[in-house]
């Protein structure tokens, strides 16, 4: 076994001598100190002639009792001043949401009465992008349709008028027709006056007659001319009306939909803008009471585990409540107005996984991000350069993807969120591949779910957690370190090389391999197998029929394997002592180790008087085999 | 020869403070030395050695800082406190009074 490889098999055993303890500096660096101490002593050994199982051994006897460092390591005070634990957390976290929960009650309340004070002075108009507001405030169909009405209705009293006209002018005709006939009725009465006196009496009757008639005929005459005269000038200025409201009608259409607030102050009456002012003041007055909830939540919190901030921009005001704990997730609070949430919006709800924004096209600066989450349905591949300082280089199908940074360094990969995308992102059947180049350095995670597509990590990045959750994709993978590897899968396969403290893989079809000094090992399937090679520390392991093969070059701290049909075949080191202990009802136990009897279906053996430790074998069917390197 | 273990586990604190009493030096080396003057006969195991450090750290005996080796891992270094000089003496002191009375009490020697 090479140094390297030795140095990992002590700080893991040592890692896990400690694991009571808090984690902190002081632990780190003494794990750190005991490693390199056990290490020198191995190389002394080693070099003094012994051989290199036994100088493990001697070098790990060494170590001795590890209980009193972790009861110094847990007499400690806390590196940093850690939050004092509240015994009225749950109170604290009741009022909050109840002072929140109040605001935000008055704060709908007010933004409700807004709408409803514009609704009444007719439609409105909100739009904020690009950090401005622009309100539209009145009716602008209803402006015009007045407007319209109005010369409708002129276009009707003209009309009348019109008629008025033609009808007197048809009048005055019949009239100008009846004056001409009397009048030479009256010639022709003239031309008679010859005759008798008493002819001539009658006839100058007559003719007196015919003249009172065409006097009162030319009087009617008179007044309808002047009436005529009085119906053309109002005719002329109806005409007028409608053709000053034309025009306004026809300026009106030619203006741009979009108006300034200032704009449609000027133009809007003088109810509409008082609407206008109303809904700024209710807008500002809910802003207002989300941040008296902001000072009064610092207030009742002050000095306690969590900070509150506050956001508002012309689109609305937001707070968020940080809780500064684990178990407690963000809590936004908002209000405001924002189109994609439907207009008036007054809502809270959990704030997940920070605040990101767009990355723009070509490399991602790699300064200060911690961490990496793709979630799309293709390959995934991750690469490593060569310098530290190196940016994130992402390619494939970039086209298709939506790539976000967020403020807390963590650098997320989806699919892109055109309609199309997401419709077949959700059924699985739109497949984006990605390939990942990375600067080599510590990672805290790569985070990878997929639904097919396969993945690969390979490269000398140190990488605190690798965490993959595949539904038919396999992972292949190799690196020098790796805090936790986490793999979940239907049917997809694990196959993983390289130092792992901690692995946890469950499948139910796919075949899990790891090979490396690994600490704790977890893994389970129904008909996999499971396979592990190097040095484990403990292993747990489950499966209905699949096999699990285990070559262990250091003996575990713990062995417990439960299998219904799959056999067990395990090698250890030939100086492991221990206890093992054997439950079957059919199954059958071949070991080197012991030299008792290994036929029944309870067997317990053991070559150290039955001490630590003791190793739990359960099996159905499945036949165990444990044998010596 | 068998030794008593729970005698000299009494004298941890005595046995490291000598050690630094000749110079500073790091964990592994002086347990190193140890084993070397009981000739293989008597050494610390790491837990103790370092529960033992920590101990004396804390009651100001000795201080620790990390050496620059250049290459290699980089080790702690353990010194000694004017402190740690001062009850090393005292421990000291006290072991001779103990050992002249063990012998007085122990041996059979013809008076």
């Amino acid at each position: 076994m090479i140094m390297f490889e030795m140095r990992e098999v002590f700080r893991n055993i040592i890692t896990k001598r400690l694991a009571d303890a808090p984690v902190g500096p002081a632990k780190g660096e003494l794990i750190e100190e005991l490693t390199d101490n056990l290490l020198c002593r191995y190389n002394d050994l080693v070099a003094a002639g012994v051989d290199p199982g036994e100088a493990e051994t001697q070098a790990l006897d060494a170590l001795g009792d590890t209980n009193e460092l972790v009861e110094y390591l847990k007499s400690l005070e806390p590196d940093e001043p850690l939050p004092e634990p509240d015994s009225d957390w749950d109170e604290l976290m009741k009022n909050m949401s109840e002072i929140a929960r109040s605001a935000m009650n008055q704060a709908r309340n007010a933004l409700k009465a807004a709408k409803e004070q514009l609704s009444e002075n007719g439609s409105f108009h909100w739009k904020s992008e690009d950090g401005t507001v622009e309100i539209q405030v009145g009716n602008r169909d209803e402006w015009t349709a007045e407007l319209e009405e109005k010369m409708s209705g002129l276009e009707e009293r003209m009309s009348e008028t019109e008629d008025e006209i033609s009808e007197l002018e048809d009048k005055i005709s019949d009239i100008e027709a009846e004056l001409d006939y009397l009048q030479d009725e009256l010639s022709d009465l003239q031309d008679s006056l010859e005759g008798s006196d008493a002819r001539v009496s009658a006839v100058e009757k007559r003719i007196a007659s015919k003249q009172r008639r065409i006097a009162a005929k030319q009087a009617e005459l008179d007044a309808l001319n002047e009436e005529l005269e009085q119906l053309r000038e109002e005719y002329g200025n109806l005409e007028c009306e409608y053709d000053e409201l034309r025009e306004e009608l026809d300026r009106q259409e030619d203006e741009d939909e979009s108006v300034s607030i200032e704009a449609t102050a000027e133009r809007v009456s003088r109810h509409t803008e008082k609407a206008m002012n109303t809904a700024k003041e209710h807008i500002d007055a809910a802003v207002e009471k989300i941040n008296a909830v902001a000072k009064k939540l610092e207030q009742a919190f002050k000095d306690k585990p969590f900070t509150v901030g506050v956001d508002v921009d012309d689109s609305g005001c937001s707070i968020g409540v940080n809780p500064h704990r684990k178990s407690e997730k963000d809590v936004i609070y908002g209000v405001g107005y924002d189109k994609e949430k439907g207009g008036f919006f007054a809502q809270w709800g959990e704030y997940k996984g920070g605040y990101s924004c767009p990355v723009e096209e070509g490399p991602v600066c790699s300064e200060a991000l911690k961490g990496i989450d793709v979630h799309v349905n293709g390959d995934v591949t991750f690469r490593m350069t060569e310098h530290p300082e190196d940016d994130v280089i992402i390619d494939g199908d970039v086209d298709d993807l939506d790539v976000r940074r967020s403020d807390d360094g963590v650098l997320t990969i989806a699919p892109g969120k055109t309609a199309s995308s997401s419709f077949f992102f959700g059924r699985g059947l739109s497949s984006t591949n990605v390939t990942l180049s990375l600067p080599r350095r510590a990672w805290e995670f790569l985070r990878v779910s997929t639904v097919s597509g396969d993945i690969s990590i390979e490269g000398n990045h140190e990488v605190s957690l690798v965490a993959v959750k595949t539904t038919s994709g396999d992972l292949e993978g190799s690196l020098p370190r790796c805090g936790e590897l986490r793999f979940k899968s239907v049917s997809g396969d694990l196959d993983w090389r390289g130092n792992v403290a901690q692995v946890t893989a469950v499948t139910t079809s796919g075949d899990l391999a790891v090979a490396g000094n690994l600490g704790e090992v977890r893994m389970s399937s129904i008909s996999g197998d499971l396979r592990l090679d190097g040095a484990v520390t403990a292993l747990d392991s489950g499966s209905t029929s699949g096999d699990l093969w285990v070559r262990s070059y250091v003996q575990p701290e713990r062995l417990n394997v439960v299998s219904r049909a799959g056999d067990a075949d395990i090698r250890l080191p030939a100086d492991s002592a221990f206890t093992l202990r054997f439950h079957t009802a059919g199954g059958k136990l071949r070991t080197d180790f012991f030299d008792g009897p290994t036929e029944g279906r309870e067997i317990i053996l053991s070559n150290n008087g039955g001490a630590a430790p003791a190793y739990e074998l359960n099996t159905t069917g499945g036949d165990v085999r444990i044998q010596k390197l | 020869m068998s030794i008593s273990a729970d005698t000299l586990r009494g004298h941890t604190d005595a046995i490291i403070l000598a050690q630094l009493m000749r110079g500073d030096n790091y964990g592994y080396e002086i347990n190193k030395n140890i084993q070397t003057r009981t000739h293989g006969v008597y050494g610390f195991k790491e837990a103790t050695l370092y529960t033992a450090f920590k101990r004396l750290e804390q009651n100001g005996y000795i201080t620790s800082y990390w050496g620059d080796e250049g290459q290699g891992a980089r080790r702690r270094y353990y010194s000694i406190t004017e402190a740690g000089r001062k009850y090393w003496e005292e421990t000291r002191a006290e072991w001779e009074t103990t050992r002249a009375l063990l012998d007085a009490l122990i041996s059979i020697e013809e008076e």
